[in-house]
């Protein structure tokens, strides 16, 4: 939480709305589809949530290759993003799906996953700060 | 909703789910998530927060 986050030249939104226009036919389902909300709460991590959202993906031939020439991103990169586990052998810290690909990502596998547990880490993370600011006045 | 936006109307939920029904975590995230249910202002705003944090911390990794 070190930066500002309110120094953005273009939000994931913006971005996404250009992207959709170049998705094949077929990968944008809409609406896009809430999962159960213990799913969300069972995920220790933002890689379980995005893991979560490939595991229910809307078209399930999808191969993470595919997503990731949709997305436009390397495959061994897609890959790593994809992988359950965040370190690789080497004990390196594999690469996270960036936070502006998240609306492109949802759009193309029609689920909400992410932004579900987005969500819910921001309101636990604004909830022990009001709650830490509350009991220090 | 502007990002300062967002921030102001998710303290604020929480700030009215605490006078409604305590500091007790659990609770408290349940009350949060019947309010962002019912009113779209409320959901957009943490949303909009989740994504803002995400990027703050990925940015702090690199």
């Amino acid at each position: 939480m070190g930066t500002n986050p309110m120094q953005m030249e273009q939000t994931p939104y913006k971005a996404a709305a250009s992207f959709t226009e170049h998705v094949p036919a077929g990968y944008v389902s809409a609406p896009l589809r809430f999962l159960h909300r213990e799913k969300i709460a069972a995920c220790a991590s933002f890689r379980d949530a995005v893991c979560l959202a490939w595991d229910n993906r809307a078209v399930r031939g999808m191969t993470q290759r595919t997503l990731a020439e949709l997305l436009d991103v390397k495959p061994s990169h897609m890959s790593n993003m994809l992988n359950r586990v965040a370190v690789d052998r080497h004990g390196k810290p594999r690469q996270d799906l960036p936070a502006r690909l998240v609306a492109d990502f949802e759009r193309l596998l029609g689920n909400r996953a992410v932004t579900q547990y987005l969500t819910r880490m921001a309101m636990l993370t604004l909830m022990e700060e009001v709650i830490h600011r509350q009991e220090t006045l | 909703m502007s990002h300062d936006e967002a921030f102001r109307i998710g303290r604020k939920a929480i700030q009215d789910a605490r006078e409604r029904v305590g500091g007790q975590k659990n609770e408290l995230l349940k009350e949060l998530e019947k309010q962002a249910e019912q009113d779209r202002k409320v959901a957009e705003a943490f949303k909009v927060a989740g994504i803002l944090l995400l990027e703050s911390h990925q940015e702090t990794k690199h």
